[in-house]
């Protein structure tokens, strides 16, 4: 668990660019850390492990307040993975992941098991413990730089924008590889990015930065439906259109106007059907409404292209709020009665 | 590409190397060398041990002051230490041999000793400083995120990356070094300079060779241990002919 309190960072010269701060990442969770650049999310990273010192508050790790742990210790049991990987280049690959294992004087047994299993959970093929860094793709040394950050086992982990340099296929092929990951290992796990997207797909919980400040919290369904000020509404920006349409379940897009009696025959819905699948069988059918049936009469209801538009328009005026469809399998989108 | 030019400019050398010689044996200069092999042994041994005391001493030196005006609370110093290092190559090393010797006082084997280490001390802690600067900064970021201390970043990420570079100083040092020695016979330091000297002022070109010749040779021995030390030492991951 990762405690924020008030946290507060002004650089020598006067730039505050924490002020204050509060955020908690809970045991096991993945919170995506995301604003412009210059919002202080670098920052506010890099105050947990003590690679900057605080200015005001607290932050407490796994129960421990930073404050009085050695820097080097309170590192050794963070994981640590930066866009630019910073692999070292005088050492191989297996040499690189080992680095931590190294430093708190593992068995070199202990230290060469250790690689092999994080090479293998990384997808790296074995051959590549004696390669140098030189001699890999970007996406390879990215794993190697995830590889090495989960090296000694650390429950808390950061990264700074880890996937960042990647090419768009590469970069979610990362993101799904580590998810994948992250659900066998459960740690409690901070990542700062730029890209909404990512914060959306890797995210349990969102934090939205801007001007050293928190602008809001939560999950994605929430962040998606509520923006709480007018910046993170722009900041989502026509990400959150299609985040939603690929997100929420065509349930939140029903129309209020429509009475189940007037139910327009043609297509229809499960209930747990992406927006955005009903919208495309929508198009395709040239149809301006389709009938939802939901789990129980009181769930179903009616889609229009109208009530669609709505919920993309606004996040206020949608239909109240339903627990977002918690991963139910992607039934056949669109069944012709 | 490299292993195969490598190969022919070292045969090509050598190819020149022979007929150069057998040149300078065909027209007598080879005399000396030939009919005095002990006292040319002996005034080698005497140019090597100035080369081996005076280069380990600069060497330690180089790399010490390199690394300490490298460190952050010192940087502010890497300026005037390397403006005043570089006095001791920008000044002819004929004046430097002449101001130590008006310095110290005596002649000998010390004095040429000192003039030796000052005007090799330069390059080392030039490049030191510089290749220690010149490490990727995200490299150390990374390593100070993980959980190193400053004594590990040094001796774990700092120096191996640098060492590219510092052996390229110590190489271009030590070569200087080999080549300046011949000078401390003017301060009474002994070694090939002697032979030189003397076969200048008897115009006895046989005589000169014989100091000139092992010279050269020395230099070029220097530089391929070195360099074969270098490989050793430094990670195929960032040697250029990795």
């Amino acid at each position: 668990m990762i405690e924020l309190s008030e946290v507060h960072k002004t650089y020598p010269g006067g730039a505050e660019a924490v002020r204050g701060v509060s955020l908690t990442v809970p045991q096991g969770a993945l919170c995506v850390l995301i604003g412009p650049s210059g919002c202080g999310k670098t920052t506010l990273l890099r105050l947990i492990n003590k690679l900057l010192p605080l200015s005001g508050g607290a932050i407490r790790v796994a129960g421990r307040d930073i404050a009085g742990e050695d820097a080097v210790s309170l590192r050794r049991r963070i994981g640590y993975a930066i866009q630019q990987v910073g692999l070292f280049p005088h050492m191989t690959v297996g040499e690189n992941i080992a680095v931590v294992p190294a430093l708190e004087g593992w068995e070199r047994r202990r230290i060469q098991e250790r690689v092999a299993e994080l090479m293998s959970l990384t997808g790296l093929p074995p051959g590549y413990a004696a390669r140098y860094p030189r001699e890999l793709s970007g996406g390879e040394a990215q794993r190697v730089g995830v590889a090495r950050a989960l090296a000694a086992d650390p429950p808390v982990m950061l990264m700074d924008e880890p996937f960042g340099a990647l090419d768009p296929v590469t970069r979610e092929r990362l993101q799904d590889e580590f998810l994948a990951i992250q659900g066998r290992l459960h740690k409690t796990v901070l990542v700062v990015s730029h890209d909404m997207d990512e914060a959306l797909r890797m995210g349990d919980r969102i934090a939205i930065m801007r001007d050293g400040r928190l602008e809001q919290e939560g999950t994605p369904a929430e962040i998606l439906l509520h923006p709480a000020t007018p910046f993170v509404r722009e900041f989502l920006g026509v990400e959150r259109a299609f985040a939603q349409l690929a997100r929420l379940p065509v349930t939140m897009a029903l129309d209020a106007k429509w009475a189940a009696a007037a139910e327009p025959a043609g297509l229809s819905f499960a209930g747990n059907t992406p927006v955005k699948e009903a919208l495309l069988a929508m198009a395709a059918g040239n149809v301006r409404a389709a009938r939802v049936t939901g789990e129980g009469e009181r769930s179903g209801g009616v889609v229009t292209l109208r009530s669609i538009a709505a919920l993309l328009g606004s996040g206020r005026k949608g239909p109240p709020e339903r627990p977002a469809a918690a991963a139910g399998e992607k039934s056949a989108g669109a069944e012709s009665e | 590409m490299n292993r195969r030019t490598d190969r022919l400019a070292a045969w090509a050398g050598a190819a020149v190397a022979v007929l150069l010689l057998w040149a300078a044996y065909a027209a007598g200069l080879l005399g000396y060398l030939l009919t005095e092999p002990g006292e040319v042994l002996r005034l080698l041994g005497q140019h090597v041990v100035l080369v081996l005391t005076s280069g380990a001493t600069a060497v330690t030196l180089g790399l010490g002051l390199g690394i300490a005006i490298s460190r952050a609370p010192l940087r502010r110093l890497a300026y005037p230490v390397i403006a005043g290092v570089s006095l001791g190559q920008t000044v002819p090393s004929l004046a430097l041999l002449a101001l130590i010797f008006a310095l110290v006082r005596t002649i000998g084997f010390f004095p040429a000793y000192l003039a030796l280490t000052l005007v090799t001390l330069l390059p080392i802690v030039r490049n030191t400083y510089q290749g220690l600067l010149g490490v990727d900064r995200d490299i150390l970021e990374a390593g100070r995120g993980m959980g190193m201390s400053a004594r590990q970043i040094l001796w774990r990420l700092e120096l191996p990356n640098a060492l590219g570079a510092i052996f390229a100083g110590i190489r271009t040092a030590l070569v200087i070094n080999v080549g300046s020695a011949a000078l401390a016979f003017l301060i009474g330091g002994g070694g090939l300079g002697d032979l030189i000297f003397s076969g200048i002022d008897t115009r006895r070109n046989d005589i000169l060779i014989a100091g000139a010749l092992p010279t050269v040779i020395l230099a070029l021995a220097v530089d391929w241990l070195l360099g074969r030390l270098e490989r050793v030492v430094v990670s195929r991951g960032i040697r250029a002919d990795g």
